[in-house]
């Protein structure tokens, strides 16, 4: 049983696809891309003809899009202020390297935190230099705390007490319990500095976009699901030009033992996004990857659900089903299962600190 | 056709089927609800706005209803806006204020090609005023009396100052009285239209007024600010109007802008020209009839 394809994702794909749309194709386009953070994005599409009215809500998000840029440098020039103290080197990771990197699609996305990576062995004087000037920890309770500092590869969300602004500190980019076994060192080696701000790098290109896709393909929460799919495809439209780029993401992808996340990435971008990805490299990314033609029909099944926008118009009787088996998946990934279940009983029973 | 040319029963199926398209200042809105008590505030408070087709572009969609589990235990009304749900389920009785509220929210986020200014803005012969006003300032109530004789309502709560003109756009609504000014409105103007108070809101009890038709006919009449002035009621406090500075004015204004950071430089440039344009005033006040002599008396000229 398959799903329709939302107005969201064919507007994201094609101009072609919007030119006979009417009023209410446009009300109902703009209604997705709000749901799913999208509609600066969407406002960056080169339409030809879009009803006045619907291009003044695309204006909107654009002025949306450019507050949020310039909060996220402010924010960002503040972090390098602290950490240069002990003289600190960080990778910007999403959102904010895509903006800081330059890349066209970072300009249009809209998000409320800023995400860092720094040596494991810095973490606790980065989060003392932190708390000292301005950030708090915002998971109280001594459980939570302790998830975060043994199981997970970042410290508790921190938030700035005055500008309430979210600050992810990671060591690494996937959980140290998850079945990815991966070397953050071998990302470190190839991360590139930003222009302008000392110590401050952001990761290379095929490794932000591996880590874009492990990032979606192996977290519970796709809220941004279709948004970050679309960063996956906006990041290979703008990196395949480069000479060998098919050949070089394909070998990074084994070396950092994240073939499967890439695969699904896209797999997906294509399906929803029409990204041209060529068959052959595909088929060798699904063969790497193991998955076979049962795997792969229960995985379309599921993220052909999950990835969609959760707008009344964009889901069917099953959707919240793949929601379900997706999330836990995504635990099932995170941690092993002596971990994981006395993790999630004590989570349901005490859902108000909901991790 | 306006809302009020359908009957009762009609706006309650719209409702509860594919929602009711109507116009409120330059949106067109498409609400639904099944929640007793919203189509017959509805019909009575938006009776003079103008629907829309079906076919129209909407800006807005917008959902006010209850969790299932909730339909007869503590009944709840639940505010949601595409998916999100940016409050938390207020008591049913509480529902047309709820949309109220909600919609504010949904214009202040949202309309960004205007300067939104926490205010009450009204105007009688082409001039127009803003009175920007954090609560139990008495802006409702200023802005009900001076509707009440003769003002134009544009707006109980925000002041939409064109980016590209500078020029007000009229978004009238009812105005929302609270507490006390619920009884003193309603012996001022005694022809007013006003809802049942909700009691225990969390702004106290809560009642709405009928905007007049003429006000709503003019949604589409748009007039540049001439003065800003800040409200202050206070008991026992004589009629006072004092300028301020135009640097000072820009500041509180600012202060009172609910979309002031988001706009950035074109924020600052479109207050800038709002200051250009107005002279800027303190207010102290208790009673209204001086208060609406003194704004009849500052516009007749």
């Amino acid at each position: 049983m398959a799903i329709k394809r939302p107005l969201l994702t064919q507007a994201l794909a094609s101009t072609d696809n919007v030119v006979q749309w009417s009023n209410q194709q446009w009300s109902l386009l703009i209604r997705q891309a709000r749901r799913a953070n999208l509609l600066s994005r969407v406002a960056c599409q080169p339409f030809e003809k879009v009803p006045e009215k619907a291009q003044q809500h695309f204006i909107n998000a654009k002025t949306v899009a450019d507050a949020n840029a310039r909060a996220v440098r402010l924010e960002v020039a503040d972090i390098q202020r602290v950490l240069s103290e002990e003289k600190i080197p960080f990778v910007l990771l999403k959102g904010a390297a895509y903006l800081v990197a330059g890349f066209d699609f970072g300009q249009s996305r809209v998000y409320s935190d800023v995400d860092i990576l720094v040596e494991k062995s810095k973490l606790n004087l980065a989060e003392k230099l932190f708390i000292q000037n301005g950030w708090m920890t915002t998971k109280l309770n001594a459980y939570d705390q302790k998830y975060y500092r043994e199981w997970m590869h970042e410290l508790p969300p921190l938030r700035h007490m005055k500008r309430h602004s979210s600050l992810d500190v990671h060591h690494t980019i996937v959980p140290p319990t998850s079945v990815y076994e991966l070397e953050i060192d071998k990302l470190w080696e190839r991360c590139v500095p930003v222009e302008g701000l000392a110590d401050v790098f952001v990761l290379s290109k095929n490794d932000m976009l591996l880590h874009s896709a492990v990032h979606l393909f192996s977290d519970g929460d796709f809220e941004n699901g279709i948004r970050d799919l679309s960063d996956i495809a906006c990041m290979v439209g703008e990196f395949s030009s480069a000479e060998n780029f098919w050949v070089d993401l394909e070998q990074r992808a084994v070396e950092l033992g994240l073939i499967e996340p890439m695969f699904y990435a896209l797999r997906y971008a294509q399906y929803f996004l029409e990204l041209d990805v060529p068959k052959d490299v595909l088929d060798r990314f699904q063969k790497r990857a193991g998955c076979g033609r049962i795997k792969l029909s229960v995985m379309d099944w599921l993220f052909k659900r999950g990835l969609l926008p959760n707008h009344e118009s964009c889901t069917d009787v099953f959707s919240s089903t793949a929601m379900l088996i997706l999330f836990v998946r995504s635990h099932y990934l995170r941690m092993p299962i002596t971990l994981l279940m006395p993790h999630l009983i004590r989570k349901s029973l005490h859902k108000e600190d909901a991790a | 056709m306006k809302l009020s040319d359908l009957t009762l029963l009609d706006v309650k199926k719209r409702l509860s089927n594919e929602g009711i398209f109507f116009n409120i200042g330059f949106s067109t809105v498409c609400l639904k609800s099944t929640l007793p008590n919203v189509a017959e505030n509805l019909h009575a408070f938006y009776a003079f706005n103008e629907l829309a087709e079906n076919s129209d572009f909407v800006d807005f969609t917008i959902t006010l209803d209850c969790h299932w589990l909730r339909r007869w235990y503590k009944s709840q009304a639940n505010f949601s806006f595409d998916g999100h749900y940016p409050f938390k389920p207020l008591p049913q009785d509480q529902a047309f204020a709820m949309f109220e509220w909600s919609f504010n929210w949904v214009i202040a986020h949202h309309s960004h090609q205007y300067l939104v200014i926490h205010s009450a803005v009204l105007e009688k012969n082409g001039k127009a005023l803003i009175f920007p006003g954090t609560p139990g300032s008495g802006k409702s109530t200023l802005c009900a009396a001076l509707t009440g004789r003769g003002w134009r309502l544009l707006s109980d709560e925000m002041a939409l100052v064109s980016r590209a003109t500078g020029l007000l756009q009229p978004i009238p609504r009812p105005i929302s009285l609270k507490n006390e000014s619920i009884s003193i409105i309603n012996e001022y103007v005694p022809e007013f239209i006003i809802g049942e108070p909700v009691h225990d809101t969390a702004k106290g009890s809560v009642a709405h007024v009928r905007v007049p038709e003429s006000s709503v006919q003019a949604t589409n009449d748009l007039v540049y600010p001439s003065a800003v002035i800040f409200p202050k009621y206070k008991k026992g406090a004589d009629t006072q109007l004092t300028e301020i500075t135009k640097g000072v004015g820009f500041m509180k204004t600012a202060e009172n802008s609910f979309n002031y950071n988001v706009l950035g430089e074109q924020g600052f440039e479109t207050l800038g020209e709002l200051a250009d344009r107005c002279n800027f005033y303190e207010f102290e006040y208790q009673s209204l009839d001086e208060a609406v002599a003194l704004f009849d008396e500052m516009v007749s000229s």
